[in-house]
């Protein structure tokens, strides 16, 4: 066998047999989370940071459950609308809560992410954004 | 000689005298055995030839002088000497690094360093990736009301 062959066999088997242990016996990330353990974690906050997020955290929870049931209520008055026009006006309220919704959750990103580092903070506005403006609300987050 | 004199007349007689008294007829016995001074001669004479010995041309040097082999050589055999010679010096350094005994062990280690930790990347980022989904599922409204709401 020449030379190069063995050794290119070598890695190929070496490395793929490492990469396939190491996923094998790799520990599954948990079910459920704790998001200010893993904001703490992802973005190495410090005891201070981790407080004041969670603070924030603790104050957007209403406004985000009264969103959420306003948002509800609306999408109800659409499946309950008879007339066109009532319809209408019901998508009209709809889709001007969720943008309103969409304002206070990235109002409440920002905050967040001024709380952290600079570098860090951006790094969470690019991860959590993308996740919450581009998604289409076809079908729900789930986890994998 | 006053100190060989001295130890002699003074402390060996001493010596003597006290190993007499301790062991009696045994040291007297063990004296007419040993000399006091200077060994037998037949003694001498073998730890001479020790040594005479050693100084003694090997008897087979000459025979080894005189020994010239013949072997058999192949007639293309400077040819050949000659070929690989020409194919060792001519190969580059990949080919050299290739045939190194150390290369394969060396890369195999390193394609496992290089998974192993290609794996936990990509495992780091497939956890970070479900993490976020879930915490913006948290903090999102509308996709709270996609799943029945808070």
């Amino acid at each position: 066998m020449a030379p190069i062959l063995r050794l290119l066999i070598v890695v190929a088997v070496a490395g793929g047999a490492a990469f396939a242990l190491t996923r094998h016996f790799s520990a599954p990330p948990p079910a459920s989370i704790n998001e200010i353990e893993w904001l703490t974690e992802e973005f190495k906050l410090d005891p201070e940071q981790s407080r004041k997020i969670a603070d924030l955290h603790a104050a957007y929870r209403p406004i985000c459950a009264d969103h959420c049931a306003d948002i509800i209520s609306a999408r109800n008055r659409i499946e309950t609308a008879e007339q066109t026009a009532a319809l209408a006006v019901a998508e009209i309220e709809l889709r001007q809560l969720e943008q309103t919704c969409l304002d206070s959750t990235q109002t409440h990103l920002q905050a967040v992410a001024t709380v952290m580092d600079p570098d860090q903070g951006q790094r969470y506005l690019a991860l959590i954004r993308s996740r919450i403006s581009d998604h289409e609300h076809t079908e729900p987050f789930g986890l994998k | 000689m006053i100190f060989v004199a001295g130890i002699d007349r003074n402390v060996i007689r001493w010596e003597e005298q006290a190993l007499q008294r301790k062991f009696g007829a045994e040291f007297t016995a063990c004296c007419q055995k040993i000399r006091r001074w200077l060994w037998k001669f037949t003694r001498v004479k073998h730890s001479l030839s020790v040594l005479f010995y050693m100084n003694d041309p090997d008897r087979f040097d000459s025979l080894l002088q005189e020994w010239q082999p013949t072997p058999s050589v192949q007639p293309d055999f400077n040819q050949r000497v000659h070929a690989r010679i020409d194919s060792s010096t001519q190969s580059g350094l990949f080919a050299r690094v290739l045939t190194f005994p150390a290369t394969l062990p060396l890369a195999a280690s390193v394609a496992i360093m290089l998974g192993a930790s290609a794996a936990i990347s990509v495992d780091r980022a497939q956890h970070t990736d479900q993490m976020a989904t879930a915490y913006a599922r948290k903090i999102d409204p509308i996709q709270m009301t996609s799943q029945g709401g808070h």
